[in-house]
Parts: structure tokens; sequence; C-alpha cells
């Protein structure tokens, strides 16, 4: 019951505001963070029960058996990842509450924050969600109410970066629909565990769209090439809760689903090789722009794209040992990416840019955001002890083990990562300030208590960081436990559809 | 005993934060303590080979593999250049207590440098007493991460010196990285001593596969051609006390990998399959031709320089090759030699800097051209320098030479001519560009600005006197050092089937085609100095006049009087000579222009093509890609 | 002992060094069609030198000029003298090559710290011109001292033992030529007195020095002349059998040295640089290989 609240309970919160808009302004601007601080609390529950009993637990809603009920199901990876995913919407929301301008009108903000919580709910929902349509519905939620955020933005671009994305997500969706489509047509069931048994009486033809369908579906989120256009725009826009969302929410959960298919539902070599072509190319492109750009955000962006086409590279061999390292190569570059962007959506709004030529040697003036930045920073391109460096050598001894060539792009863009980190480095921290005095904030910027707030939020993932990176064997744990179950498919089908 | 050495500068790390909150000249001290006890643990663990220790777990261990450890371990090879690395960092810290001028005037925040220097040292203990190749690779980070910050801390310009060294630093990590992941895949352990019998079994294809990669980051870190275009730009913008760290003992880092690659991995078993090339592997023969290379890059790069940190740090290039080129070989006396010039490059080039350093300190140049006569207002520091370049430029009593004797040796035992006749030029050559600072900054002409200088504080003086002494050691008894290396060596083959130790006695050292006795030479020399000084006592006493009662011809010119420095020849001092080569292509031009600014456009172009385009190109790309997909399948 | 020795062979060394350069002005004059000084003319201009009062320019000008000497002097001590060993027996080639550079250094800085520009220009092509020279006589070395298996220069004499026909110059011709040709860079013999060029640069590194320094300089290249040609002589024309031939053959081969010195006219110091780094380099090259390859009969 606790995973489907975790869904309900910020949808219950955005109808509320939505219902009793009048009344509710006052609440619209605590009632996010209480209730991503309730789904902390639920997903900690979670893990304790889970712990204890690590069994699948799978949940029937309106006692329709499965597998033609609506299915919420708790295994030990999504448990594992709703606290994670949890954390982090809790700081993001945060953050956005920080950030609120205090001259925006309480009504538009109460949209705003409706819309937060809706996304919370949907990202909890397409964790827990066993059954591929209930999945498109999330998802397409999930995007829509994004869409929306990004064109509440009020960066220049915004508009664009929304009609962009809306467009992508449009081509996604359609080919994902297309997909359930067919499955639906072939055998009558959407239901992930019912698949895996009897994807085997689906024709050879079908067998191999079907798949590739469903992944092109979900790749306007996973960031893939060529489905990645509107993720530099959309990023740049800026604002606390987007850029952290798209890189330490959103692309995440879309990486177990695409995980739970590739492992679970269609065990078919043919997506394994879209896969490595696609993540080669996703990373290399994306390293290789993020090398290009000028502006802090775009260039977040562009290695958050990177990382993710690090994944599915990662992916795209089978083997528990590539599993694993690549749920830590997720966890470790989220608890990254998500102090980087927040940074940065601090600076920039602090200062009202995120270009580094325009931002020298402002760390000198922003100390605690420097050292969030430089320990994130320190932390995504693999300095030793930091917890990123724990997963990329992870991710290469694993990679060495399938293929020796594999290794080579990864290597050579990890040496454009370099290049790029240690340049906004450079600028923002090492080369003195314009003027003596440092650059002046902006007026309606951050301060006082929301100012330390923010850079509090970052700090601890920071801190996080270093802790991780220093002692590594919990998330190692459940991660062992988490990739043990999802290997056994037939153990999942089982406690999914009951007894069979 | 052992982590005591990582853990103490760790720790150092917090009191020296908090110590330097009430007294930051007091941090300086602290610095120096630590580094003295960890000098003292070093030199104490002599002996105890084998001795090893955990840190941590890095890899986690799987169903086939165990796992592999952060992990120190002590044997006579790493303990060479462990002891090499204390004495450095010590005397750099003992100097640094006043001679951080450029630092200070440059506004600089003190504080967080002593935090980075001690982080530093721990990744300079870390990775030479490495265990395995993982905590290698681990330390290796760490100093370059904390080297960064170094290094942008020093000139206007370091900062750009520094991303060109954090570029080829992050090239070399990722060979190394590569490697590592592969040698793990095969043999399922990392660790350094097992190297030759975890891969014993592997083809040489393979084998050398892996050394290449190794090799390439060596390459890199130890500043060898072609991957030594970092050098100048680091060396010469860094701090002033940064750059003897650098250059002496940063750049024996892709020493030390290159002496694992070569000495530790089953090379004699995988040699036979290559094609062999004057008596080694055509493989071992490249990285000797490299090393060869390098040796004249440096060499003649040097002579052309006009700013000393820079000359200085091209002829770490040339001995760079030095080294690299008796690894190579792979002789016992190629070994043998290569080592020995660890210690004294390390030794010499440290004090080159040091030296440099104290002329910063009080003429704030090292500009050879804006300097001169400084010998009289600051003796010690050009003995300091004098000492160093003798043994720099390998001429006898000093260190220098012995090591170039042993490679000389080596070169011509297996008769590599066209290999000793680069080892040649670029001993002459040293020779060329060791001189010029000698007499640009020291001799001559003193510019009036310079009338009133002083020579550096004791303080500064001690660790410059020290390394001199070692420097003279060496050269003199050259047999405490070859000891340590022939049981280096006997740890390295113990059937003595590649490599056997070196015969010396206490003065004699024997080669392989002969032998010289380095206490005679040095009382030969010292009895042709004292015969001399009694022919030059005995005679007439002289005038001691001023540098300006020159012979002119007969005539005084007055600008002479004026402004002594335009009488002061020091501005590129070699023309005739580098005339010859000006208009030879740049390495390093051709690197950032070339290279990086061709990854550069290709990046832009990368990004201006799949991401700036309008909303319906990108659309028409993820349809483009969907068909693809669908249509490929 | 070893000291009385050292002293008798440093004042031989001296002596003949002196005498040499008197010879050399004697040929001199007479390839001029002048008379010239007579032979002793050399003796009586060092003790005048000695005696005279001068001046210095401190402390390292002192220093340096002993080093000089020094450095040289010992240089002497490690090579044979005919049959007149010292202490070449613990010495070798590289000891014997690398310790003149000591007393190059020593002059060097003795000369800079005249602060005299020509001094400097001086030491800038005397540098200059070394790094031309030294590479292909090393190359030649090398290859004498692999085909030999000995860096030793006393077993480098023995290995010439026998007659004419064992001398490295007929063993080795094109290498002889190639140390002739270099022997004249390194005294500094027309073409390649760059470094001194008195019209030029008022004689260089000597710019500054008169009295007892000159006096010193004078000796030190009387005494490195003769381990300069001494060694070409052991190494080339297979030593002496005793002192007097060992003298005779330094002699002849200098004598040679002056009349090809005074038929050819100074290269500027770049030129130097080229012309070691064509012909003698090419010759020193091919005879290395050669000789390596083959060996000898």
């Amino acid at each position: 019951m606790i995973a489907l609240w975790m869904t309900l309970l910020p949808w219950i919160g955005a109808l509320c505001l939505l219902l009793f808009k009048g009344w509710m302004d006052r609440f619209s601007r605590f009632l996010p963070g209480l209730v991503a601080a309730a789904n902390v609390l639920l997903a900690l529950l979670l893990n304790l029960q889970g712990s204890q009993q690590p069994t699948l637990v799978s949940l029937e809603m309106g006692n329709w058996p499965a597998p033609f009920g609506i299915q919420w199901v708790n295994d030990s990876l999504s448990s594992f990842f709703a606290l994670v995913i949890s954390l982090v919407l809790l700081a993001l929301v945060l953050s956005r509450g920080f950030a609120r301008d205090k001259e925006q009108q309480a009504s538009s903000d109460v949209y705003s924050s409706a819309i937060v919580l809706i996304l919370s709910g949907a990202a909890f929902g397409l964790l827990f969600t066993a059954d591929l349509f209930n999945l498109f519905v999330l998802m397409e939620i999930a995007s829509i109410s994004l869409y929306a955020l990004v064109a509440r933005s009020r960066h220049p671009t915004a508009p664009v970066a929304s009609m962009r994305y809306l467009l992508l997500g449009g081509v996604g969706s359609a080919l994902y629909l297309l997909g359930i489509g067919v499955l639906y047509a072939k055998l009558g069931t959407l239901n992930m565990a019912d698949i895996a048994l009897k994807a085997s009486s689906l024709n050879p033809a079908a067998l191999q769209l079907v798949p590739l369908l469903l992944l092109l579906g979900l790749a306007v989120e996973l960031e893939m090439f060529p489905f990645n256009a509107w993720v530099p725009q959309v990023y740049g826009a800026g604002g606390a809760f987007v850029p952290g969302f798209l890189a330490g929410v959103s692309s995440p959960i879309f990486a177990l689903l695409l995980l739970r298919l590739v492992t679970v539902v269609f065990p078919v070599p043919q997506l394994r090789t879209v896969l490595l072509v696609a993540g080669l190319l996703t990373l290399v492109i994306g390293e290789f722009s993020a090398l290009a750009s000028r502006r802090l955000l775009k260039m977040l962006a562009f290695s958050s794209v990177g990382s993710m086409g690090m994944f599915l590279l990662l992916v795209s061999i089978p083997g528990a040992a590539m599993l694993r390292s690549s749920l830590f190569w997720l966890v470790m570059m989220l608890l990254a990416k998500v102090p980087l962007l927040g940074v940065a959506a601090y600076l920039q709004r602090q200062f009202g840019t995120d270009r580094f030529l325009e931002l020298r040697g402002i760390f000198s003036q922003e100390k605690s955001a420097g050292l969030v930045f430089l320990l994130s920073a320190a932390s995504i391109t693999g300095i030793p002890l930091f917890a990123g460096f724990r997963a990329k050598i992870q991710a290469l001894v694993s990679l060495a083990s399938a293929q020796y060539w594999l290794l080579i792009l990864p290597l050579l863009v990890s040496v454009l990562e370099f290049v790029y980190f240690f340049r906004a480095i450079r600028w923002m921290g090492m080369e003195p300030p314009e003027s003596a005095g440092g650059k002046p904030v902006l007026p309606g910027s951050l301060e006082g208590f929301s100012r330390t707030g923010t850079l509090f939020l970052f700090s601890v993932f920071a801190l996080l960081i270093v802790i991780f990176g220093l002692f590594p064997q919990g998330i190692l744990d459940s991660i062992e436990v988490a990739t043990t179950q999802l290997f056994d498919p037939v153990v999942y089908a089982r406690a999914v559809l009951g007894g069979m | 005993m052992l982590n005591l050495l990582v853990l103490l500068p760790l720790l150092g790390v917090l009191l020296s934060r908090m110590i330097s909150t009430f007294s930051e000249p007091l941090a300086r001290w602290w610095s120096v303590l630590v580094l003295g006890v960890n000098t003292v643990i070093i030199a104490s663990l002599y002996g105890n080979w084998g001795s090893a220790v955990l840190l941590g777990q890095v890899i986690p261990s799987t169903a086939n593999r165990p796992a592999i450890h952060l992990a120190l371990e002590i044997n006579p090879l790493n303990w060479i250049f462990a002891l090499v690395a204390t004495v450095i960092l010590l005397a750099v810290a003992l100097f640094s207590i006043r001679g951080m001028s450029d630092l200070e005037n440059g506004g600089k925040n003190l504080k967080t440098y002593h935090v980075l220097s001690l982080l530093l040292s721990t990744s300079v203990y870390g990775f030479f007493l490495s265990e395995n190749l993982l905590t290698l690779f681990v330390f290796w980070e760490f100093m370059t991460w904390v080297s960064f910050f170094m290094v942008s801390m020093g000139k206007p310009r370091s900062r750009s010196a520094a991303m060109v060294f954090v570029t080829m630093s992050a090239l070399g990590a990722a060979t190394f990285l590569g490697a590592v992941a592969i040698i793990y895949r095969l043999a399922g352990t990392l660790s350094i001593s097992g190297l030759s019998t975890a891969l014993y079994r592997q083809p040489a294809g393979v084998g050398y596969g892996i050394m290449g990669l190794l090799l390439f980051s060596a390459l890199v870190k130890s500043g060898t051609f072609p991957l030594h275009t970092w050098l100048r730009k680091t060396h010469g913008h860094a701090p002033n006390v940064f750059s003897p760290v650098l250059s002496g003992l940063l750049t024996k880092f892709g020493v030390f990998l290159g002496a694992i690659v070569f000495l530790l991995f089953p090379v004699m078993k995988w040699s036979p399959q290559l094609f062999s090339l004057m008596g080694i592997s055509s493989f071992n023969y490249l990285f000797a031709a490299l090393g060869a290379v390098s040796i004249l890059v440096g060499t003649f790069l040097a002579i052309r320089q006009e700013d000393a940190k820079m000359l200085v740090a091209y002829s770490s290039v040339s001995h760079a090759g030095y080294i690299l080129l008796g690894l190579a070989i792979s002789s016992s006396l190629g070994v043998a030699g290569s080592l020995l010039h660890v210690m004294n490059h390390a030794l010499s080039s440290a004090a080159m800097f040091l030296s440099m350093a104290a002329v910063y300190h009080v003429a704030g140049t090292t500009k050879m051209s804006q300097l001169g006569g400084l010998v009289d207002k600051m003796p010690v520091t050009f003995a300091t320098y004098l000492i160093a370049i003798i043994s720099t430029a390998g001429i006898p009593p000093m260190g220098g030479f012995v090591s170039k004797w042993l490679l000389y040796q080596a070169l011509i035992e297996k008769g590599m001519i066209f290999l000793a006749t680069a080892a040649f030029i670029g001993s002459i050559g040293s020779f060329l560009y060791v001189f010029t600072p000698l007499a640009a900054v020291f001799l001559g002409q003193r510019p009036k600005a310079l009338e009133h200088a002083k020579e550096v504080p004791v303080v500064m003086q001690i660790p410059m006197v020290v390394l001199s002494l070692f420097t003279i050691l060496l050269g003199v008894l050259p047999s405490i050092a070859l000891r340590w290396i022939n049981g280096a060596i006997r740890w390295i083959d113990p059937q003595a089937s590649w490599l056997t130790p070196i015969p010396i006695t206490l003065s004699k050292i024997q080669g392989a085609f002969g032998a010289w006795d380095s206490v005679l030479v040095f009382f030969v020399f010292g009895l042709g100095v004292v015969f001399a000084g009694i022919l030059f006592y005995l005679f007439r006493k002289n005038r001691r006049v001023g540098y300006l009662e020159n012979y002119t011809a007969g005539e005084v010119p007055v600008e002479v009087i004026q402004s002594p420095e335009l009488y002061h020849y020091s501005y590129q001092f070699y023309k005739p000579l580098t005339d010859m080569y000006a208009k030879f292509p740049s390495m390093e031009e051709a690197y950032e222009k070339g290279i990086a600014g061709n990854i550069a456009r290709l990046a832009a172009a990368t990004a201006h093509i799949f991401y700036n385009g309008s909303v319906r190109w990108s659309v028409f790309l993820a349809l483009a890609g969907t068909m693809i997909v669908l249509g490929v399948r | 002992m070893l000291i009385v020795e050292s002293i008798l062979i440093t004042l031989l060394a001296i002596a003949y060094g002196l005498f040499l350069m008197g010879f050399d002005r004697k040929i001199t004059a007479r390839v001029q069609k002048r008379y010239g000084p007579p032979i002793w003319q050399q003796y009586i201009d060092t003790i005048k030198l000695f005696a005279k009062s001068t001046i210095s320019h401190g402390f390292i000008f002192d220093m340096g000029v002993i080093m000089a000497l020094g450095g040289t002097i010992a240089t002497l001590l490690f090579m044979p003298v005919g049959d007149w060993k010292v202490l070449s027996m613990s010495g070798d080639l590289f000891v014997v090559i690398y310790l003149l550079a000591v007393a190059l250094l020593g002059m060097a800085m003795s000369a800079v710290n005249s602060a005299n520009p020509n001094a400097s220009i001086g030491i800038m092509r005397a540098l200059t011109q070394m790094l031309g020279y030294e590479i292909p006589w090393l190359v030649v070395l090398v290859g004498m001292m692999y085909t030999f298996k000995t860096s030793s220069i006393w077993n480098l004499v023995g290995g010439q033992a026998g007659g004419f026909s064992n001398w490295n110059m007929v063993r080795m011709p094109l290498g002889a030529i190639v140390a002739f040709t270099t022997l004249m860079g390194q005294l500094g013999k027309k073409p390649f007195d760059t470094f001194i060029a008195p019209a030029e640069i008022a004689s260089g590194p000597m710019v500054e020095y008169g009295g007892k320094y000159m006096g010193m300089l004078i000796v030190q290249h009387a005494v490195g002349m003769f381990v300069e040609i001494g060694l070409f002589v052991n190494l080339f024309l297979g030593g002496g059998a005793n002192i007097g031939i060992f003298l005779l053959k330094v002699l002849a081969v200098y004598f040679v040295q002056v009349l090809v010195g005074n038929v050819l006219s100074r290269f500027r110091v770049e030129q130097v640089v080229r012309f070691h780094w064509k012909w003698p380099m090419v010759l020193a090259f091919v005879q290395s290989i050669w000789i390596m390859v083959v060996g000898v009969r």
C-alpha cells in the first residue's frame, strides 16, 4: 500500500490545491514540501519493510487480479530507488520553494505547485507500475506537466524549448503507443510479467518490432540520441526545479524502466545492439557538445546526456555485473548532477547569467556554491575516492570484461569531460574576478534564509558524494539485492501474477 | 608505520587549516614537521621489504575475482623513489617558509596553498608506495586534481597552463585506466609485484598492448616526447615553490610507471615473439628511440628559452628522455643508470628550480635578460645552481656524471650508435643551456635595480645547500645509491636471468667495457685544483676592479656606465645556433592549434548540427533515427 | 709517489705544450714567409705574464681560472703518456672527455664574470662550436669502444700493438680523418677559431685577462693541447712505446694541424656546427657502423 500512497499523496495534494484554490494559496508554499517529506518517510518505511522481507509485494487495485488490474509492484529495485528519488525530489521541491519570487502572484504559483505535485506522483507511479499501459499514461502525465512547467519558466527561450520538447515527446509517445498497440493485439495483455512469460509465443517479426518501438518511445525521456534535441534548451531555460528533476528524477526512472524492459520483459539481442549504437552515439555527441558549450547549464545538460549514453552502453551488454555497474552508475551520477545543476541554477538566479566568461572568479564570492560545484565536478569526472570514481571504475571494468574496444570511446570522452569541467572551474574558480569587489548581485535574487537554505540542500548532496565515495558499501549492497531480483524474472512474474 | 606515511599528511591537512587560522607562518613549519617525520619513517623502513598495509576497498570482490584494495607496500624499487620524493618535498617545504614571495605578493590564499601542498604530499607518498595499479591510479589522479589548483595559483597565465596540464594528464589517465581495466579482466589482480606472474600466460600481443597503454600515460606524466608539450607552460608559470616539486618529483610519477612497465611485466617472456632490434625487442627500441628524440627536443628547445624556469622545464624533458632510454634498453647497466639518474635529476632539477625561486624572491623575475651579476650578492644560490648544473650536464665529480656514464656504457654495450649519438648531443647540449642562466643571471653586468639585492634568508639557503651536498655525495660516493639500486635489481629479478647487479666497491664502478673510481676522480680533480691554486697564489697579488672598468677599446661609452645591463650579453644567447632551427615547426603549437583546435571545432560543429537547428530539424532527426532503427533491424 | 709523479707529468705537459705553441708560431711565420720569433719565445712570454700585476673581476673570475687549469691537469693524470701510466689504469675515456668539460666550464664562468660582452660572445661561440665538433668525435669513439669492447684508454692503446698496420689510423681511416678534424676544433685551430677571433671580438674570452690570469690560461691551453693531441695519438696512432716516441707523434700531429690551419680561413660559428654535422658526421657514422659490423682483422 505504501507504494501506492507515494503516488496518491502528491496527487491528492495537487487536487486540493486546485479545488480549493482560493484559500489554499497560503498552503501552496508548504504543501509540495510537506508532501515530499512525507514521501521520504514512506520510502523509508518501504525500505525497512523490504529489508526485512526481500520478496516482491504486489498490489491489486480494485481487486482485479493480475494481469488485468492496475498493479503497483514493489521489488527491492524500486523501493531502493524510491528512497533515492524521494530524497532528490525533497531537495528540488525545497529549493524551488526557496527560489520563489516574492513578486510572483500567489495564484500563479498554485498552478506551478500543483504541476510539481502531479509530476512527483507520476514519477513514483512510473517507478512502481507493472503495466505497460499505465506506464504510458503516467509518462504522458509526467511529460505534459513538464512541458507546462518549462513553458511557465520566464527564460526567453522557454516557449521554444517547451515546444521542441513537446514535439519530440509527441513522436516518442506515438511510437510507444504503436508498440503497445501491436503488443496488445498480439498477446492480449500489457502486464510486464505476463508479457515476459508469453513473449515466446509472439511471432518473430513482432518480437523484433515491439521492443524497438517501446525503446524508441522511452528514448525521448532517456535523452537518447537522436531524440534528445530538446535537452540543452530545456535545461538551459533553468529554474530551480526542472533541470534537477530531469537529471535527478526523470531520466533515472526511465532508465530503470528501460532496465526492466531489457532484462525482464524482452531480453532480445537486437534491442541490445540498438542500445549499444545509440549509447555510443549519445555518449560521444553529448560530451562533444558539452565541450562546445559556453553556458554552464547547457554544458551540464550535455554532460547529463553523456552520462545517460554511458548508461545505455552499459545496459546494452548482458550479464549481472553489467547490470550492477549500470545501476551504480545511475545513482552516483544522479548524486553529482543534482547539486551541479542546482548550483548552476542558483548562479543564474543570482547573477542573471550562466556564461562562464561572465561568471569569472565567481566562486571567490560564492564560496560554498564553489565548494559544492568542485566536489560534484570531481565526482562526475571520476576523481578517485569520490562517488563518481567508484562508478566509473566499475563501469570500465565491466566494459573491459565484455569487449576491449568498448573501452576506447568512454575513455576518450572522459578526457573531454575532464577538460570542460576543469575549464568551468578555471573560469569560475581560479581566474580573478573582473572587478575587485566581485560581481553585483541582481535585485530579486536569493538572500538570507532562502540563499542559505538552497546552498545547504546542495551541500548535503556534496557531502553524500564524499561519504558514498569513501563508504559505498551500503549502496552496493542495495544494488546487489536489486540486481539479484531483477535477474530472476520468473520470481518477478510469480510475485506479480500469483502462483502460476 | 606504512599507513602513517599517507595518514599523517592527510591529518596534517586538517591541523594545518586550524593552525593557519591563527598563525599562517606556523602552518608552514607544520608542513615541514609532518614531512620531516615522514622522511624519518621512510628512512627507517629501509629493509622492511614486503611489509604492506590495506587502506580500504575499491573494487568489491565478485564470484571469480578478489577485491581490489587501496593498499601500500614497500619494496626495494619503490623505496628509492619514495626516498627521493620525501627529500625533495621536505627541502621544498623548508624553502617555502620564506620562499613564497610570488604567492604572497600576488595576494593568493596561502592557507589554501598549505592545505593543497600537504594533500599533494599525501598523494606522492601513496603513489610511490602503492601495492597495486589501482592504488597507483587513485593517487595519480589525486595528484593531478591537487596540482591543477596549485599550478593555477601561479602567475596570471598559469590558469591556461593548468588547463594544458589537466588535459594532458586526463589523456594519460584515460589510457592508464583502460590498461587497469584490461589487466583486471585478464589477471584478476592488480598487484604490482605480482604482475609478472599474473600476466605470464598472456600472449605477447596483449602484453605489449597493455604496456603501450601504460607507457602512454608514463610519457605524459614524465614529459617525454611526443607528449612533453605541457611542461614548458606548466613549469614556467607555476608558483616558484611548486616548480621544483613538479619537475623533481611529479614527473617521476611517469618514470615510476615506466619502471613498473619495463621491469615488472614479464617482458622477457614476450620479447622473443617480437622482431628484435640491436639486441632488444622492437617495442623497447621504439621507446628507447622516443627517449632519444626526447633528449634532442628537450635540449634544443632548452637552448632557445629566455625564461630560466622554462629552460629548466625543457631540461626535464631531455632528462626524462635519458631515463626512458635506460629503462627501455632494460639491461643491467641501463636500468641502474636510469634509476640513479632519477635520483640525480630529482636533486639537480629541484636545486635549479629552488635557486631560480630564490632569484625570483630577490629580483622578482626569472627572465634572464632582465637579470645579471647576482653572484656577488647571492653566493649560496649561485653555488647551488653551479653544482646542480654540473650534475645536470653530466660532468664529474657530480652525481649526474655517474648515471650518464652508466647509460653510455649500456648504449655502447648494445652498440646502439644512433641512440648514443642522441645521448651525446643531449649531454653536450645540456652544457650549452645550463650555462645560459649561469651567465645571464649570476654573472656579467648587474642592472642598477639589483644593486641592493641581498642573499635569501638562511631558511631558504639550508635546503639548497643540503640538496647540493647530496648531489656531490652521489658524485663522490655513488656506491651508496648503487647499493640500493642493486637491491632493487635483485628484487626485480631474483634469478638474475636478465638483470644482474652492477659490480661495485665503495669507490669503484664497473661498467660493461670499463671501470672507474669515483673517489679517485674526485681526489685527482682536487689535486689538480690544488696545483692550479698554488700556481695562482704563488704570484703577484691582483687588484679588484668593478664590472664597469672593462676593456672597451680605450673608449668609455656613457651608456655602459649609466645602464650597465646594456653591456650584458644575455638576450638570445645562442642566436647563431638557434637561428639554424628557428623555423622548425613547434609541437606545442601543433597540439594547441592543430589537435585541440580541431577538436574544439568538431565539438562546436556537433553541437551546432544536432542541437542548434530549428524545431523542425530536431523532429526530423528523431524521425530519421526511428526509421533507421526500425529499418535496419 | 702519486703526487710526485703528477707534478712531474704536469710539468712535462706544460713544458711540451708551451714548446708546441712556440713551434706553432715559428711554423706559421715560415708559412707566411716571415722569420718568426725564437721557438722559446712562448716560455719567455708566459713567465713575463706571471710576473706582471693585473686586475681581477671578483671571486668567480679567479676561481674559474683555477678550476680550468685544475680540471685540465686532472684530465692529464688519467691519460697514458707513452708508457707512463700515472692513473690511466683507473680512468676511462668518458672520464677523460668529461673532465675536460670541467675545465671549459671553469674558463667559461671566469670569462663571463669579467662582464665584457666580447667574452660572453666568445664563450657562446666556444660552447656552440663544441656542440658541433664533439658529436662526430664521440660517434667515432662509440664505434671504437664497441669494436674493442673496452672504454679504457690503456686497453684501446694496447689493442693497436703490433706495428703500424694495427694502428687505428689504418684500421679506421675515415674515423681518423674525423678525429683529426674535430681535434682542430678542440684546439681552436683555423678554420675553427671563431671563439678567439681577435679581429671580431677582441680575442673573445681572453679580452679581460692580463698578467698571471693570462699566464694561467696559456698554461691551461698548453696542458689542454697536450691532452687533446695525446688522446688522438693514443687512440689512432698506437700511443707510444716510450715517452719520446709519444712526444714525437704529438709533435707530428700538431705540425700537420698547424699547416692545415694556416691555409684555411675562419668559419662563422654556425658554419662550424653545420660543417661538423655534415661531412665529419656522415664519415663518422660510416666508419663506426662499418667497423662495428665488420670488426677488426
